[in-house]
């Protein structure tokens, strides 16, 4: 293949998105009310948060998880409820540090601007459970929405414009009503599936725009 | 892991969340009206939007009565 021919090629290629966030939580009810701050913090800051249950269930789950992380500049693993299922027979749940591992490789092997955040409840717990992500800074969240805003703060940072934990804390309230609506406005009594979840990712990004007003549409020039 | 992130990419809009999410049109502009009633405070309109499926008002009814006497007198020509 001629040079020119394999530039051509390679001017094709998809430029991939700088402002999406692939997340990865547990999807329990537990967590539901993180999980919702989690899309207020990030749709604040100017990302869009991505998650494997927004694709269908076709493809197998390994390519699905490893084509969304390709597709993601930020990831966010959270391993606060890496615990016993109360299930017998009880195990604990690796997916979270599984797909930790495969960010990992991501930004290691095939794409060095990928980058990723731990989040947990508790402090020095990462060290004792994952030891091998030593020396690694987990951003630490208590287990309430308001440590997931300020952990977002405390990762993110925005050349133009930061968005304060007060301001995100609007945005999550706003979530919060939105999200019962567009519950019962489909019937569904979770936001772990696809649709609810791509709803709320929009609703956020309109709350973001209401209440952050530097994030809102820059007035024309004459 | 880096120390923080500094994010340059500009801020997406409405139209280019919903289209990178896959949100029908319709489905933005019915959500873009829940979220401006909850952030003005009306929570009554939010049980609309809940509520889609309700009997239309005298607005949408004069629409649909009008659309349907059209395709009618289409139908006779």
């Amino acid at each position: 293949m001629g040079r020119a021919s394999r530039r051509r090629r390679a001017g094709r290629r998809r430029r991939l998105p700088i402002n999406t966030a692939f997340v990865n939580v547990p999807y329990d009810p537990d967590y539901e009310r993180l999980f919702i701050a989690l899309i207020a913090g990030l749709s604040g800051f100017g990302l869009i948060p991505h998650a494997t249950l927004e694709i269908p269930g076709s493809e197998r789950r390994l390519n699905r998880i490893l084509g969304l992380l390709r597709r993601c500049r930020y990831s966010f693993h959270d391993l606060s409820r890496v615990e016993l299922d109360a299930t017998p027979p009880e195990t604990p749940r690796f997916n979270m540090p599984f797909e930790l591992g495969l960010a990992v490789a991501l930004r290691q092997r095939l794409r060095r601007r990928h980058k990723w955040f731990v989040l947990e409840a508790k402090a020095h717990r990462l060290s004792k459970s994952l030891s091998d992500l030593g020396g690694t800074d987990e951003l630490l969240h208590g287990g309430t929405p308001r440590g997931v805003l300020r952990a977002l703060t405390n990762a993110l940072a925005r050349s133009r414009h930061r968005p304060t934990v007060a301001e995100l804390e609007q945005i999550y309230a706003d979530l919060m009503t939105a999200a019962g609506a567009i519950k019962k406005s489909l019937g569904t009594d979770s936001l772990y599936s696809a649709r609810p979840f791509k709803e709320l990712v929009v609703a956020a990004r309109i709350s973001a725009r209401q209440r952050i007003a530097s994030l809102g549409p820059r007035p024309r020039r004459r | 892991m880096p120390a923080k992130a500094v994010i340059t990419a500009p801020v997406p809009t409405v139209q280019e969340t919903a289209r990178e999410m896959g949100v029908a049109k319709a489905r933005v502009r019915q959500l873009r009206q829940l979220m401006t009633d909850i952030v003005e405070g009306r929570v009554g309109r939010v049980v609309r939007f809940v509520t889609r499926t309700a009997p239309a008002g005298p607005k949408r009814r004069a629409v649909a009565r009008r659309r349907v006497a059209r395709r009618k007198q289409a139908a006779r020509s």
